[in-house]
Parts: C-alpha cells; structure tokens; sequence
C-alpha cells in the first residue's frame, strides 16, 4: 500500500508540473491561448477541462479495457474516444446554460472547442497507454486538468498586467504572449528532477 | 472558378495562415519541429487529412443535418487521421514513431475542425479542397521554418545530416518548449511586421 | 418525429462507411504492422548480440526470483544461439531513469561471462542531456565488461555530464542482469 501511495503522489507531481500538459508537452495551446485573457475566464475554463478530462478519462479507459482490447478493436479507438469527448462536452455545455449561464456565456465558442482540446484526448490515450488502473488513471486526470488550469491562470495574471504595459508595436497581442509563455515554461523547467 | 480557387489557396498560405494569423494547430507545430525530417511528415499527414476530410465533408454538406453536424465532422475527420496513423505505422515506422501522439492528435487539430466549420461545409468541393491544401500547406511551411531554426540551432544539423563544424555544442534552449515559444512569439511578430509593411 | 429519422439515418450511415473505411485499411495494414513489430526487435537483438544467428524467447520465470525493485522490472528475456548451441542471453529491462522508464536491452556472452552489447528502445529523458544515454558514446563503455564488475557510476561507469540519474538506470539495469546471469552459475 506504500508504494501505491508514493507512485500516486509521483503521478500527480510529474502530470501537474513536471510534464505539465502546456508547458512542458505542448498540448492544449488553442484554449490556452484563447481563453487566457482573463483569470476568470480562465478558472472557469479550468473547471470546465478538469470535469470533462476526468470523466473522459474513466470512460474510455473502461470502454479501453472491457470492449477494445478483448475484441481486438484497438484501432478505433481514435474514433470512439473523441466522439466520447464530444458527447461529454455536449452534457457540460447543456448543465452550464441551465445552472451558471454567466459562465456559459462568457466561454462562447471556448465551450464547444474544449472538444478538440487536445489535450483531454492525449490524457485519454495516455491514460490507456501507460498501463494505469482505474484509480491512477483518475489521479492522473485530474493533476494534469490541475496543471493546466495552474499554467493558464498563470498567463491570464501575466496578460491582465501586460494591458496596462507599453509593448512594442509589432510584438502586441499574440508574439508577447508567447514570450510570456516562453518564461513561464523556463520556469516550470525549475521543477525537473522534483520526481526521481 | 479557377481565379475563386487560386484566391482561396493563396489566403491559406499567408492572408490567414492557420498557425501565425488564426492562431490554431499550435500544439503539434511546437511539439513536431524539433527536427525538419519530422515537420514534412506532419505537414504531409496533415494536407492528407485536412484535404480528404474538407473535400468528403463539401461533398456531403447538403445531406448533413444541422443537428449532428460536428459529429458527423468528427467521424470524417477521425477515420481519415486513423488511415494515415494506420499507414505510417505500417509503412513509415520509423517517423511514426518520432512524432508519436502528434499523429492521432490531429483530428483534434484545430485548423481541420476549424476549416470544415467555416468553410468546407459552406462552399462547393473544388473550393473547399483550394482552401484545404492553402491551409495545410501555409502550416506546412511554418511548421518546417521553425523546425530548420529548432534543429540547426539545437543539433547543429539539417535532415539530420551536420551543418555547424563538429565543434558545435547545440543550443538546448532550441530544443525544449521555451525556446519553441519563444520561436513563435518571434514569428508571429515578424509576420505582423511583414503584412504591416504591404498594407501602407 | 421525421427529423430525428433523418438525423439518426444520416448519423448511423455515416459512422458505417467510416467503420467500414476503417476495417478495411486496418485489416491490409495489420500484417504488415506487425511485421515491422517483429523485425525491429530481430534488429535490436542483433545490434546487442552480433554474433549470435538465431534469438529464442525464453520464460522468465525460468530464472526463478528476479531481483527487481520499483525502479527496475524485467521484462523479456531471449537465448542468443550460433550453431545450435547457446551463446548467451539477452534480456530486455525496464530501469527507472529521470524522465520515466528506460527500456533497454542488455545482452550478455554467458561463456565468457561480458556484456555484448546494450540498445536503449525507449526512453523520455531530457532531449540533450539524458538523450545521450541511448548514444554510442556513453554505451559503449559497457561493451566487453565482466559480469563481476560493480556497474556503478563514480566507479566503473562513467556518466554522461549532467545526467547522473539517466546514466544510473542504465547502470543499473546491467548490474541486475550481471546479478542474474552470476546467480544461474552458468
């Protein structure tokens, strides 16, 4: 039971901010840079991935190991995984309008791009992939949802503060945020060799 | 029909270049240009699906109920992606290997998804497959620009053949994300710096 | 009540052709997937233990206990033959490194008691830095040692600069195989 404890806690340390998903893996950029404006923005969309990321991820590891491997069915799965998502994000979307229309609003057309966030399904294919029960798999979607919301919050801080900034002419908008990034993940770098 | 074709495809290459304009399929241009070997199979792969998917989903735009559009999107694009990870898998190991997840990722690739929403599904096959091949090949061109810099700075080489004298240590900044971050900020500001010189 | 017929007919048509697309070039692509599978470990097997002809899988539970840990499991283990006759053993080990597992294959002449070769198949170590572990130059310092060797780095093994943990693994991972090899007295 200790090693499943210490190998939980090494997910969790390596999947938020070791490998984290943005700044170390490069997944997720569309939504992280759309969605980045604003740290409330932000938190509501980090919610939005964690919830979908982790019930993708128990979904289509069930489906993984009780129908696709005994039935040889392995190469659907790209198929089957990212309608599973699309479903999912199809149930968020209807939950929002209904309960917190504010958010729902304010996400616009962030909502139904959380579908081709890359980085829910790379969680779903890497959850199958490395080997994990259920329960690491959990674990694991929701450190790396975690880290991703701690990445975005963290350039949406950075990007309220750069409004009020004098930016050089052609580096406003885009080309500064990615520098900002640029930092961000040199400073994630920090945490390599935080798990042996 | 042939100038609207010319149009359409120039647009994807520079006017609304996917990566530096609209701003989507960032993920796999970062993660891929490490080395410029990997960045033409990317952009292959991707011209591959983004064409047979815009051109399928033009064709079948009138049968397509509104409801279930993204879906029936999704199925198009995956099956098309499964083919070309299927087929390099088979064919091509070696670079399947190398860029690995990349290749499934691209039917969350937001330019496909993207281009079959505002365009494919609105306008007649021969345009939707201009506008694909602009698109895949305006990405293209970046993706392997930025992977020439990545992989001549970082490994001292082209193609994996040397170019920098033995002595050259490499630039490891090149290789992890900052540096690729950094890339693009760079690249994006000198497109804006470009487009901005045309329009006055 | 027509339009969730029309939905569902142009839903369910479209996932058959896509199904059916799909189990088409899976089923044309699958042989040769495999295939490839096959020939890549053939090489590696080669590469580890050039002068060996032929590679025989073997069960590992044939070694009886294995000295693993959390930071290194065993995972194949193959005879090297020439000429019909045994040759020496490769195994192929997971050893624990910065980044993840370093999967590896460690080949061993058991008449001479050496190592014949090392081939690192995967890996995620720090591109420039761990990456090394997997090149020639770090590993060939393991071809022609003695299985009595410490395999230790600081000792007998030199590390890549900068990347003591990556290095570790792989010196790990020979120290166990020795110590099997060692214990079968063969």
């Amino acid at each position: 039971m200790n090693t499943g404890f210490l190998t939980l806690f090494k997910i969790i340390i390596s999947a938020a901010f070791v490998d984290n998903i943005i700044l170390a893996r490069y997944i997720g950029l569309c939504p992280y840079i759309g969605m980045s404006s604003s740290v409330a923005n932000s938190i509501g969309m980090g919610m939005a991935v964690t919830f979908v990321m982790v019930l993708a991820s128990i979904v289509t590891w069930v489906l993984w190991n009780f129908i696709f491997v005994p039935l040889g069915l392995e190469y659907l799965r790209i198929m089957v995984f990212i309608l599973v998502i699309a479903t999912l994000v199809q149930l968020v979307e209807i939950l929002l309008k209904k309960n917190v229309p504010n958010l729902y609003r304010a996400m616009g057309i962030y909502l139904p791009l959380i579908t081709t966030n890359c980085a829910i399904l790379a969680v779903t294919f890497l959850g199958v992939d490395y080997g994990y029960t259920l329960l690491q798999v959990v674990v694991y979607s929701i450190s790396v949802a975690l880290g991703f919301t701690v990445a975005l919050v963290l350039l949406a801080g950075i990007r309220e503060r750069l409004r009020l900034a004098r930016v050089p002419k052609f580096w406003q908008g885009y080309p500064i945020v990615f520098v900002a990034t640029c930092l961000l993940a040199i400073a994630f770098l920090g945490f390599k060799g935080l798990v042996k | 029909m042939m100038r609207e074709f010319w149009h359409y495809f120039r647009n994807g290459l520079l006017g609304e270049n996917p990566v530096l304009k609209l701003m989507i399929g960032l993920c796999s241009v970062l993660a891929v240009s490490v080395r410029v070997e990997n960045c033409l199979g990317m952009g292959a792969a991707v011209i591959f699906v983004l064409t047979c998917s815009s051109l399928v989903i033009s064709l079948i735009r009138n049968f397509v109920p509104n409801e279930v559009r993204i879906p029936i999107f999704i199925v198009v694009i995956s099956t098309f992606t499964t083919i070309v990870d299927l087929v390099m898998k088979a064919y091509l190991p070696p670079l399947s290997k190398a860029m690995g997840i990349f290749i499934p990722l691209i039917v969350v690739n937001c330019i496909i998804m993207a281009r079959a929403e505002a365009f494919a599904s609105r306008k007649p096959p021969l345009l939707a497959v201009a506008d694909a091949l602009g698109m895949g090949v305006g990405y293209t061109l970046v993706i392997t620009a930025i992977g020439v810099v990545r992989e001549l700075f970082g490994y001292g080489e082209i193609l994996s053949h040397p170019v920098f004298p033995r002595a050259y240590q490499g630039m490891m900044a090149m290789i992890l994300p900052p540096g690729a971050f950094l890339l693009i900020g760079i690249s994006i500001a000198l497109l804006n710096w470009s487009l901005r010189k045309v329009k006055s | 009540m027509k339009n969730i017929l029309r939905v569902a007919l142009a839903l369910t048509v479209v996932c058959v052709v896509a199904a059916c697309a799909l189990s088409v070039v899976h089923v044309v692509t699958k042989e040769k997937i495999a295939e490839e599978a096959k020939k890549e470990l053939k090489e590696a097997l080669g590469v580890v233990f050039p002068k060996a002809e032929t590679f025989t899988p073997l069960d590992l539970a044939a070694f009886g206990t294995l000295p693993e840990s959390k930071d290194i499991q065993f995972l194949e283990a193959y005879e090297a033959q020439s000429g019909g006759e045994r040759q020496g053993l490769v195994f192929k080990v997971a050893s624990t490194g910065y980044g993840g597992p370093i999967v590896l294959l460690v080949g061993v002449d058991t008449k001479e008691g050496k190592i014949t070769g090392l081939k690192v198949l995967e890996h995620q170590e720090t591109p420039g830095l761990g990456s090394n572990v997997a090149e020639a130059g770090f590993l060939s310092q393991f071809l022609g040692k003695s299985l009595e060797s410490p395999f230790r780095v600081g000792e007998d093994v030199q590390a890549v600069s900068g990347a003591t943990i990556s290095s570790r693994a792989v010196a790990r991972a020979c120290a166990k195989v020795a110590e099997i090899v060692r214990g079968e007295g063969r």
